[in-house]
């Protein structure tokens, strides 16, 4: 399968679990083409499985990591929330990667913060994509960079590795 | 009468976020950032009444705690509620061995972490 096919699956996959993600929490992306404004706070988690492995970068504006801040009924910080909420991302990724044969273990997210942010990915071979929304007025974007296996094809799906959806419990 | 309830995880913001959802149905929540932290507050506080514990934090994650717990005999009747976003079923198959009752994937659902911390804690 060629890469830009691989990417667009996975790329489909992330945006995805990111927008039913802020849906959860009461609220609506929109798609937008380019970035627009400085970005300040990027919030960086890696992931690794036999298939596929990489990072995603939840990158956005201090606006944008307010705007973020409050979906959510309450939270500590602009850093704290964006942190959490691309381990929430990748929570969400991983459940759709299993459940296409291509099963990953996530990593502890961090944040950096900085003036005209800057975030790069480079590792030889690593194919990376950027995908931005607006929310409520501000820029939101999430860096893929990712190495996947030659022959991996993420179109075809079975809910055999899932044992608990998203906001579902089990009681033991 | 007020329970307490031990909310294990890194992140400040689901800490509050399950104490806002816990404070009005009486339970006091206190807090620990990690599987070291949450393991002194468990041997250390005889009041408690329910563990929430996250399952990837650094230091000592949340399985990794459970063990310990169960292998130091400390408090064996305490229920743990995992809240995480993992969801694979072999570890919701270690989290069962290791005597957690439980198990809800983030993002949570207020009304779910309450009905299912009231069933755990009846």
């Amino acid at each position: 399968m060629s890469h830009d096919k691989r990417l667009d699956q996975l790329t489909v996959l992330m945006s995805d679990a990111f927008e039913q993600l802020v849906e959860h929490y009461g609220s609506k992306l929109t798609r937008i083409g380019e970035l627009r404004g400085e970005l300040d706070l990027a919030a960086i988690i890696g992931f690794s499985g036999e298939r596929v492995s990489g990072t995603v970068a939840l990158v956005t504006s201090i606006e944008g990591a307010i705007a973020l801040r409050q979906i959510a009924p309450v939270t500590e910080s602009e850093a704290d929330w964006l942190m959490e909420l691309s381990n929430q991302v990748l929570g969400n990724l991983k459940r759709k990667l299993a459940a296409r044969a291509a099963p990953i273990s996530i990593g502890i997210p961090t944040v950096i913060q900085g003036k005209r942010l800057a975030v790069r990915l480079m590792v030889p071979g690593l194919i990376v994509c950027t995908q931005i929304w607006d929310l409520a007025g501000t820029c939101v974007s999430l860096q893929l960079g990712v190495l996947m296996e030659d022959d991996l094809d993420l179109s075809f799906e079975s809910h055999d590795e899932i044992a608990v959806v998203e906001g579902g419990a089990i009681v033991f | 009468m007020t329970k307490k309830i031990l909310v294990i995880d890194d992140s400040a913001s689901v800490r509050q976020q399950v104490g806002l959802a816990l404070a009005p149905i009486g339970f006091e929540v206190v807090e620990a950032v990690d599987g070291v932290d949450g393991l002194k507050h468990i041997e250390c506080d005889a009041q408690l009444s329910m563990v929430l514990c996250d399952v990837n934090m650094p230091r000592m994650n949340g399985l990794e705690m459970l063990e310990k717990l169960r292998d130091s005999g400390v408090r064996p009747g305490l229920p743990v509620l995992m809240l995480t976003t993992e969801s694979q079923p072999a570890l919701l198959k270690r989290a069962q061995a290791a005597g957690a009752k439980g198990w809800i994937v983030k993002p949570f659902k207020a009304n779910i972490l309450v009905a299912t911390v009231q069933k755990l804690t009846a």
